[in-house]
């Protein structure tokens, strides 16, 4: 966070500002080892010379091996040098796309509100992702392909002059023609390919119209009408490719031409020279050497010019896209954060959208350290609009609003930071665990207050009590009951668990009994696996376990003996097929696979899978594919898989399979499989599944909170809460926080402010996702437990929560139309009546 | 082996294959296009209530709508401690639907009379399944729209046949 503010932003900086600012000893040792590379270039052409000059003509063969041997050493050097000019370019290259994609990324956090408002996340994630890698590349390559190539060309060509001065004007003649030349044919080629892009729009047009009219085509027969108006913009695509093409080829045919017409000059001319005795042999074959060896770096420039125009013109788009200035500082300079009193004075506040829409109009008011308002009004009545101008998301334009005596607008961002909390209408909750996102806020402070005034971290208690106030409590305590325990990793617990579960089998049974299927070992489970109906039991050995059990040839015989292999691969292939055609289109959202028994990622394999099937018999199908359409059965369970149905006579059949496993496993393999046995933990299940013996029949959430109650009851007279709640904490949330629900996710936002404890609390309806219990306990909450430590400004959507706060503030078209207490705007049968009571 | 086991037909007697037929019949869902529909009937829970049981309770925001399978449901409204019996529902009947658009707290409690199924559609499952297919919205604006309509002109009809005038009409116009 503590950056120099001095420097220019980042969107102004120019591209070859970045040239610069890239590793200076890296630039340097870069062009040294151009200039040897340059020079190790011309070496084997003057050797050439030599060689047939003065070794072979005068056959000497000392000076034939001390030449061929300095021919060689330059080869090899600039080989050498070649690559290590590419290593180099590549560190340039790769830090500067780094440093600019940390650069702009943390400017754009600091754009203000208003920006995002216009901006597709997509835009954001691509001008990061992909466009900026050109403008990388670029910096890369931005000294040393240029510089390595003009000077290979100023070598070769001063070469050339020095063998023959006549000789190499003639054959330089061609360039200045291919300059003028070039560039006019490719300008035809731009133009007759804006053509082509536009036609070719038009066409997927025209065929895009066709199928979504494909029905009135068919209904008035009008096949050759359409295939006529299709016909005719094939017609001109044709002509425009055709075109299109020839110019194409037309560029590099004129290049090749003209850079072969080189050579023919240098023949002609130089081989009568060299009849004529004037040039020697030797010097005409390093001639024709150096002449064709001008050509690659000629080309070498023409690219890099044309990656020069493609790197301007992305990292242009990108940067002016993001050039705009945060709307104020990040941290203070020079002084900590202030430790603001938690009084708030508004007075004439206005603020204004970018189009002139007045949202607040001279709104004022004055809120005394530790006391509680309400602001209400109709819809668009500019309730949250205070609230974001206080909380400085939105900059307002006219009028004052201070904190402690200081204006709002000149606080740094760490100001109000460090001393203002808000809990947001929708909050969003980033991936990681139910505790990182708890101390979200928290650890915020951390990163602007200096480290010695850091707050401390809050303890297990702290976050315990806000996972109480925000009543999530319960849910992170379901997150815990649902994690898998290691017996080895906590031998105490599950010793323990396995007492709750006799504990809750003789209190709970009776009453929680049609909700719960109880491993029984004589019935099907429809709410397990059909690999837990055969095998009822677990193991840690790898080779029996999970996906490997499928491919174990001790279990498949097993299957096959029990007439359960082909039934079960039929199984599977139906489990797949429906899930497939189901979910196969979708995206990988945890609220989709809930009820798969494929994950997101085993569509990759099933979606083909499934398309082999359509076109073999399952009996043709390969050993592998068996394999997985046996594992997909394998972890069916009909009770929470509802695509598939599991066939009765396939039911009694693999009843019958568990006794017979159970029987050939105790002989065969007798210490692997541990059976579920009431006295044993099993550590294949959850911990509530290990409590209930058995598996919940429904997720409806009714069903889950009279379970998890009986279970509580049960933890905490062991003393098992804080235990539990700590495994729940590290919950997984998902991206986004999809695998909360819209409730939960507002509660940990709830939560993760009541235990940074600000001075003053924003809630912009901050309880809008929550049912009326803990809408009505948070309520409760901020009146006693927050009234006079904290001041709170609450945004309410609701105006049964509103009785108890000390000023009670009614929004009209941007203004505060009424002021005061509950019962004082009640009596006044002014707007706060009209809210409650409605229009008389 | 038992040679039925290897008929096709006895997987499809399937629970999600049944809720497709039965939301295809729910006037909210009939014009959805099949990959719509699928993805709903695979996301909608099967749910039994023991007689006297809540279904709906009025204040709650449960954010679901009901199908109701088997079974007999009473509506009731309380108000101040009084309980007020409005009408049954019975199979096919379709509860709740604008709870899928919005979060509003109910306006009455739903008590099952009998033992009861019901399959269940939640609005977060509902909206993200939505979301993939956003040319599905305008159908079912569309059918809102229609049940809004023919709801009233009902209402109108019946009020104007008993020649009963009362003001709270005009939902149509909201």
């Amino acid at each position: 966070m503590k950056k120099k503010t001095s420097s220019r932003p980042v969107t102004e900086r120019s591209l070859f500002s970045w040239v610069l600012s890239s590793n200076l000893k890296l630039q340097m040792a870069l062009l040294l080892i151009i200039i040897v590379t340059v020079f190790a270039r011309v070496v084997p052409l003057e050797m050439q010379k030599k060689i047939i000059n003065e070794a072979i003509f005068l056959k000497k063969i000392d000076l034939l091996k001390i030449y061929c041997g300095i021919y060689l050493a330059a080869v090899l050097i600039s080989t050498i040098f070649k690559y290590l000019t590419n290593v180099i370019q590549t560190l340039l290259g790769q830090q500067a796309l780094a440093d600019m994609r940390r650069a702009v990324y943390h400017h754009i956090l600091t754009l203000p509100i208003n920006f995002y408002r216009k901006t597709q996340p997509g835009m954001v994630v691509s001008a990061l992702v992909t466009e900026l890698a050109a403008a990388g590349d670029f910096v890369g390559m931005a000294i040393a392909i240029p510089v390595t190539n003009i000077l290979t060309l100023l070598a070769f060509g001063g070469y050339l002059f020095w063998l023959h001065p006549v000789l190499a004007a003639v054959s330089l003649s061609i360039y200045p023609i291919v300059l003028i030349l070039i560039p006019r044919l490719q300008s035809r080629v731009n133009q007759a390919n804006k053509k082509r892009v536009d036609i070719t729009r038009e066409l997927s047009d025209k065929i895009g119209e066709s199928v979504s009219g494909i029905h009135e085509i068919h209904t008035n027969g009008t096949y050759a009408i359409e295939n006529r108006k299709y016909d005719a913009i094939v017609e001109r695509l044709r002509k425009i490719r055709v075109t299109w093409n020839l110019y194409r080829f037309g560029v590099k045919t004129t290049n090749n031409f003209l850079n072969s017409l080189s050579p023919f000059l240098i023949f002609i001319i130089g081989g009568f020279l060299a009849i004529s005795g004037e040039l020697a042999l030797g010097a005409l074959v390093a001639f024709l050497s150096a002449q064709e060896k001008l050509y690659d770096p000629w080309k070498e420039i023409l690219d890099f010019y044309q990656s020069y125009q493609d790197a301007t013109v992305s990292y242009k788009r990108v940067m002016d896209y993001f050039n705009a200035a945060p709307e104020h500082l990040l941290a203070p300079e020079g002084r900590p954060p202030y430790d603001l009193d938690a009084d708030i004075e508004v007075k004439d506040l206005s603020f204004y959208t970018e189009s002139g829409i007045r949202l607040l109009d001279q709104v004022s008011f004055s809120l005394p350290a530790g006391k509680h308002m309400a602001v209400v009004g109709f819809s668009g009545s500019g309730k949250s609009t205070l609230a974001l101008c206080l909380n400085q998301l939105y900059r307002y334009q006219s009028g004052q609003a201070m904190i402690g005596h200081r204006e709002i607008s000149t606080l740094t961002k760490a100001d109000i930071i460090r001393n203002m909390g808000t809990v947001s209408q929708s909050p969003f909750i980033f991936e990681g665990t139910i505790e990182e996102n708890l101390l979200y806020s928290c650890l915020a402070l951390e990163t602007f207050v200096d480290s010695e005034a850091a707050a401390a971290r809050p303890s297990l208690d702290d976050m315990i009590a806000a996972l109480q106030q925000s009543g999530i409590f319960v849910d992170v305590l379901r997150f815990g009951l649902d994690r898998h325990l290691r017996h080895e990793d906590h031998p105490d617990l599950t010793e323990r668990i396995i007492r709750i579960r006799g504990a809750f089998k003789s209190e709970f049974g009776e009453t929680v009994h049609d909700l719960i299927e109880f491993f029984d070992d004589g019935a099907y489970l429809y709410h397990s696996t059909v690999l837990d109906n055969i095998v009822f039991g677990t193991t840690d050995h790898p080779e029996f376990s999970g996906s490997n059990l499928s491919r174990n040839a001790y279990f498949r015989d097993y299957l096959e003996t029990a007439g359960l292999m082909r039934p079960l691969v039929r199984l599977g292939a139906e489990v797949a097929r429906q899930t497939v055609d189901i979910l196969g289109d979708l995206p990988h959202e945890a609220i989709f696979f809930e009820q798969s028994p494929l994950k997101p990622d085993d569509l990759e394999i099933y979606i083909p899978l499934t398309e082999r099937l359509k076109k073999q018999p399952l009996e043709d199908a390969s050993d592998e594919d068996r394999e997985r359409l046996l594992d997909a059965a394998l972890r069916f369970s009909p009770g929470r898989h509802k695509m598939v149905a599991l066939p009765a006579p396939l039911e009694s059949l693999i009843l019958e399979g568990r006794i017979l496993f159970r029987k050939s496993v105790s002989q065969d393999h007798p210490d692997v499989f541990s059976f579920y046995n009431a006295g044993r933990y099993i550590p294949s299940e959850t911990i509530l599944n290990n409590i209930l013996f058995g598996k919940m029949k429904s997720r409806h959430p009714k069903a889950q909170e009279k379970i998890s109650q009986s279970a509580i009851q049960l933890l905490i007279r062991d003393d098992l809460l804080e235990t539990i709640l700590k495994l729940g904490m590290q919950f997984e949330v998902g991206a986004n926080g999809d695998r909360l629900s819209g409730g939960q996710r507002q509660k940990l936002a709830i939560a993760r402010i009541f235990l940074k404890a600000p001075k003053i609390l924003i809630m912009d309806e901050a309880t809008s996702a929550l049912d009326n219990k803990s809408q009505a306990r948070i309520q409760n909450l901020l009146e006693n437990h927050w009234r006079g430590r904290s001041t709170v400004i609450s945004i309410a959507h609701r105006l049964d929560i509103i009785k108890n706060y000390d000023y009670i503030a009614v929004m009209k078209s941007g203004k505060i139309g009424e002021l005061g207490g509950y019962d004082e705007l009640i009596e006044k049968k002014g707007l706060l009546y009209e809210l409650v009571h409605g229009k008389s | 082996m038992n040679s039925s086991m290897e008929n096709p037909e006895l997987f499809h007697a399937c629970e999600y294959k049944q809720n497709l037929e039965l939301l295809r019949q729910v006037y909210l869902f009939a014009k959805l296009p099949m990959e719509a529909l699928k993805v709903l009937a695979f996301l909608c829970s099967k749910e039994t209530y023991r007689a006297g049981d809540f279904l709906l309770r009025q204040g709650e925001a449960d954010g679901q709508a009901l199908l109701l399978l088997s079974g007999t449901a009473r509506l009731v409204r309380e108000n101040g401690g009084n309980e007020r019996s409005l009408r049954n529902y019975g199979a096919h009947d379709f509860i709740g639907a604008m709870s899928l658009f919005g979060k509003r707290n109910r306006l009455y409690s739903l008590i099952a009379a009998t033992d009861t199924t019901c399959l269940v559609l939640e609005r977060e499952k509902f909206f993200k399944a939505l979301a993939q297919f956003p040319a599905v919205v305008p159908l079912i604006v569309q059918a809102i729209t229609e049940r809004i309509h023919a709801w009233e002109e009902k209402l109108l009809a019946r009020q104007e046949d008993h020649r009963e005038h009362q003001d709270i009409v005009g939902i149509s116009l909201i």
